[in-house]
């Protein structure tokens, strides 16, 4: 059976009255798409000018003339209160939605060696070749984003066995679980919101690395527990040999003190995240507090900074 | 982690009975997201509220990842709730199916006033009034 799509573009004003008449004689409920939205994490930048679209679906089947009539009449009687765009109309096949979404996330190379493959595929790997398991879902850090990408790139480079790495702000946990692969001797995972870190431990445990990476909610500069053994107090303190932060330039900015503190000298930070023109307000807060540029690699807008804890 | 937005999807589904037929397949098959990891969610988080419409904001990340915020149910709710119909009228421009005053109109448009994304409170009682008129429901003065 297919489906009939009924959508139409309007302000923002009229997009409650539009739904409720698609509430009546749609099926299941309605969707509101916003057109044009910015920002980052939970700060949306929306511009309350732009329209929205209003869908609802409806079966195609024997009252799908009712329907149809319905819909339509309703909008109408509500362009005379409000002025409205024309109703669009659509067939949408029907389709398997639980399984189709998996075509648009396959395997893929972000790094010379770590390959991302989805739970739901095979895959045999070559020797050289580090295997993540992931599925996307509720945290970023699915390998397909440049920021994401940019961190791989720089870990494969830098994490050798025994080391011990902080990820601030692990999100599914794809920096902290490759880290383990590498060789890494230990790993905290930190990211402020609770359900990255239940993806994150989910993960971690898929890919059978929970025993290397300690996962906690919280952030530097000290989170709420202790880890590796060590006293809250002491162990955001000269204890890793890598801290790596996918964050936002402000927020490495802002976390500055505290990442170049949680390193030994010589330890090395890897910051991503950052828009190219919040560079050199990011490199700045870290070279005031006792770092030296190594290196700066850019993928699209997206750059990260690569810098040393002076010893 | 750096989580540019790429969209923000709303939908006003049943609690606690979310599937991946419409409308939660194709808005979010469209955008590649995770279908069964947000009716799980989205069906936990609202087991306790069902048989009523909750609605969700769901941020799409540009890397296929997502997050999502359920709301308080829609204006036509909170009118009928108020009004004690069970459904507006079928033919609302010759039907009425009961009367709101603006102190009504005024609980209604700050009850939903966040959700609503309205730019002030005049805005925010226009919405409500345009949708109770499109219900059947007058708009007493």
């Amino acid at each position: 059976m297919n489906w009939v799509e009924f959508s139409i573009e309007v302000d923002r004003e009229s997009a409650e009255a539009v739904t409720e008449i698609f509430h009546r004689f749609g099926w299941g409920g309605v969707a509101i798409e916003e057109v044009d939205v910015g920002g980052y994490g939970n700060d949306p930048e929306i511009n309350h000018e732009n329209p929205v679209i209003v869908k609802v679906y409806v079966p195609e089947d024997e009252n799908i003339m009712d329907k149809r009539e319905h819909i339509t009449q309703s909008i109408s009687y509500l362009s005379m209160i409000r002025p409205l765009s024309n109703l669009v109309e659509k067939t949408v096949p029907q389709e398997d939605w639980e399984q189709s979404w998996k075509k648009q996330f396959n395997v893929h190379q972000p790094g010379a060696q770590t390959v991302i493959v989805p739970s739901w595929q095979d895959y045999h790997p070559t020797e050289s070749e580090i295997v993540i398991k992931l599925d996307p879902g509720m945290a970023f850090g699915t390998g397909l984003h440049p920021t994401t990408q940019l961190c791989i790139r720089e870990l494969e480079k830098w994490v050798k066995p025994n080391m011990y790495l902080l990820d601030i702000g692990t999100g599914s946990g794809i920096l902290a679980i490759l880290s383990a692969k590498l060789g890494a001797h230990k790993i905290v995972a930190l990211d402020t919101d609770p359900i990255a870190v239940e993806r994150a431990l989910e993960n971690s445990s898929m890919n059978s690395v929970e025993d290397v990476i300690e996962i906690a909610e919280g952030t530097l500069p000290l989170a709420n527990q202790d880890f590796l053994g060590i006293d809250r107090e002491r162990w955001a303190s000269g204890t890793f040999d890598i801290v790596v932060a996918n964050i936002l330039a402000h927020v490495i900015a802002e976390l500055a003190p505290a990442i170049m503190t949680a390193l030994k000298p010589n330890g090395v930070a890897i910051c991503s995240g950052i828009i190219t023109d919040g560079f050199s307000h990011a490199l700045t807060a870290l070279t005031e507090h006792g770092a030296t540029l190594v290196d700066a690699t850019s993928q699209g807008d997206w750059r990260a900074l690569i810098v040393t804890k002076d010893s | 982690m750096a989580q540019k937005i790429r969209t923000i999807l709303r939908l006003q589904i049943e609690a606690g009975k979310a599937t991946p037929a419409p409308p939660v397949g194709p808005a979010l098959g469209a955008q590649g997201l995770n279908i069964m990891g947000f009716v799980k969610e989205y069906n936990a988080r609202t087991a306790d509220k069902v048989g009523q419409i909750i609605p969700v904001d769901i941020t799409v990340f540009e890397d296929n990842s997502f997050t999502f915020e359920t709301k308080s149910p829609p204006v036509s709710f909170l009118i009928r709730q108020v009004l004690g119909v069970e459904k507006g009228a079928s033919t609302p421009r010759t039907e009425t199916v009961g009367t709101l005053d603006p102190n009504q109109v005024r609980s209604i448009a700050e009850t939903k006033m966040d959700d609503l994304n309205a730019v002030d409170i005049d805005a925010a009682m226009r919405i409500v009034e345009g949708t109770a008129r499109s219900m059947g429901v007058e708009i007493g003065s």
